[in-house]
């Protein structure tokens, strides 16, 4: 093999490794997020089957909850970027996944807030909740790839 | 209550946050004229997560019903965008690996 071919096969080898990068947000979700959302869903599912029953303590306990893990999920989805995205970090904190997911996130701690204050009613405070739980259903497929 | 209208108010906020005039000007709208000047100052600076907290503080019941189902509607759709953008990357490497080890093949004679 001469000199010209060892160059061509160790950029194309590059090529290949680069090929395998972390791309897009399903690195993200598929990295130590993955334990947080597994719990939350379980959660989830256990809360959604009973939220016609809840009580209106109960709800407000639990957007308070909901506003917490979406806290601490966008706060990492914030953080993470500088583990998987740091060659496009400006392209990341401008993409749509990351906006809403940071919208979620004040979003839900703006309404826990409203529904421990009274100032929405209790159906909206459920259907609020159940929004929520159908967010989470969501980054659970998206963790697990079902979509 | 302020007295500015939406286009204003779109013009202020500049093109990248027109949409948001659209879903959320009518009840900017009837805040102060302070609290609208406060939230075209967090836009202008790039602090849109401030903004978007002064306009969901401000959502009566069902604005707030139907912003929490437009964030599961947008959450689905990121989902599906990113489920298709997956299986592009993954057919993309597949397709590159294989040219790849045809060039390699041929290199080394095989």
């Amino acid at each position: 093999m001469n000199t010209n071919a060892t160059k061509m096969l160790c950029v194309l080898m590059l090529l290949a490794m680069s090929l395998f990068l972390p791309a897009g947000c399903n690195v993200m979700v598929k990295s130590d997020m993955a334990t947080k959302i597994d719990t939350w869903a379980v959660n989830a599912s256990v809360v959604k089957a009973k939220i016609d029953s809840l009580a209106e303590a109960e709800v407000k306990t639990e957007l308070a909850i909901n506003a917490t893990y979406l806290t601490v999920y966008s706060d990492a989805a914030t953080n993470n970027l500088f583990t998987y995205f740091f060659g496009d970090a400006q392209v990341y904190l401008k993409s749509d996944y990351y906006r809403h997911v940071v919208q979620r996130s004040i979003a839900a701690t703006s309404f826990a807030a409203k529904a421990e204050a009274g100032t929405i009613g209790a159906a909206t405070a459920k259907g609020i909740l159940a929004e929520e739980l159908l967010w989470f259903s969501d980054m659970k497929k998206m963790k697990d790839g079902d979509e | 209550m302020a007295t500015m209208t939406l286009d204003e108010l779109k013009a202020k906020v500049g093109e990248e946050y027109s949409s948001w005039v659209e879903t959320y000007g009518a009840n900017i709208l009837t805040w102060t004229a302070d609290r609208i000047q406060t939230f075209i100052t967090y836009l202008a600076s790039g602090d849109w997560q401030s903004a978007y907290r002064l306009a969901v503080e401000a959502m009566a019941d069902d604005d707030a019903l139907a912003e929490a189902k437009k964030l599961t509607a947008q959450s689905a759709a990121d989902v599906k965008k990113n489920a298709e953008a997956e299986a592009l990357r993954k057919k993309a490497q597949l397709a590159a690996l294989s040219a790849i080890l045809t060039i390699v093949l041929a290199a080394i004679g095989l």
